[in-house]
């Protein structure tokens, strides 16, 4: 008691703070810690939340982004498709328009070819029948009056002769 | 005008066989203008077929005419000269030809060498 005299505590006030404590504390309690306490673990909560859908929408993100990744690497793949087909289309369409042409050229050179020929060869009869032309007028001209009233005659007898087999 | 009647009156045109003029001018009188036409065609069809003409290069013997006469007995023998034929005759009977000349022997030798070629 005396220790608690020298050090200066009077247990009645002692008591009385002890009182004025609890009485502090049951308010506060009462009145300011348990709503802060709620504020506390509503904010909580909405930090929770909120931690909840960054994450959720950083997987979204994500996601997007794969998806992006996936549909651009689909959409590359299909404009390379697209590309060697038409590619492919083309490499077609070339080699028939040459197959065309070349067949083309061939038969206009097959006509060409038949065609000089043809003329040739009615040049050459058209120069034959002109030679052999000149050949008979030149024969006739060079044999007129050679044959005589007799040779004439003899000539006759033979085509009566003759005349006389055929309406037998 | 019908045939059966051009006929008659290509035989009513007649005297022994061959042609009478004054028939034929009498006939004439009486026809049409188109009827004349169709007649002067069915006579020149008429001499076409009943006409032999013998082409040669001069004047021939009597003897050899007489033979020639005699190979086509029932028809009327034309001769004319054609000079062109160089030696040998072209008879003309109708539509059948007998080229037995030099000319045309040698036209022939021509198509013949020319188609050849």
């Amino acid at each position: 008691m005396e220790i608690i005299n020298e050090f200066g505590i009077h247990p009645v006030l002692l008591i009385a703070q002890i009182v004025n404590f609890l009485i502090i504390l049951y308010i506060l309690k009462r009145f300011a810690y348990k709503p802060i306490l709620e504020l506390l673990k509503k904010r909580e909560e909405e930090i929770k939340k909120g931690l909840s859908d960054a994450q959720e929408a950083r997987e979204l993100l994500e996601k997007a982004e794969e998806r992006e990744r996936e549909l651009l690497r689909k959409a590359q793949s299909e404009a390379k498709k697209l590309l060697d087909d038409a590619r492919k289309v083309r490499d077609e369409m070339m080699q028939k328009s040459q197959d065309a042409t070349r067949k083309e050229a061939d038969r206009l050179l097959k006509e060409a070819r038949e065609q000089i020929s043809f003329e040739t060869r009615e040049a050459e009869k058209r120069l034959s029948a002109h030679v052999s032309d000149l050949a008979i007028q030149f024969l006739e001209r060079s044999i007129e009056g050679v044959f005589d009233e007799k040779d004439q005659d003899i000539v006759m007898r033979s085509a009566i002769k003759r005349l006389r087999t055929k309406k037998n | 005008m019908q045939k059966k009647i051009l006929t008659y009156l290509i035989d009513d045109s007649m005297t022994k066989g061959t042609l009478d003029l004054e028939k034929v001018l009498t006939i004439a009188d009486v026809l049409n203008r188109k009827q004349l036409k169709e007649y002067i065609r069915a006579l020149k069809i008429w001499v076409q077929e009943n006409t032999v003409i013998v082409e040669t290069v001069s004047t021939i013997s009597g003897q050899t005419k007489g033979e020639i006469k005699d190979l086509f007995s029932d028809k009327d023998v034309v001769f004319e000269e054609n000079p062109q034929l160089i030696l040998g005759a072209k008879i003309t009977n109708n539509d059948i030809i007998y080229k037995m000349n030099l000319h045309d022997t040698l036209r022939q030798l021509q198509e013949y060498v020319t188609e050849e070629a």
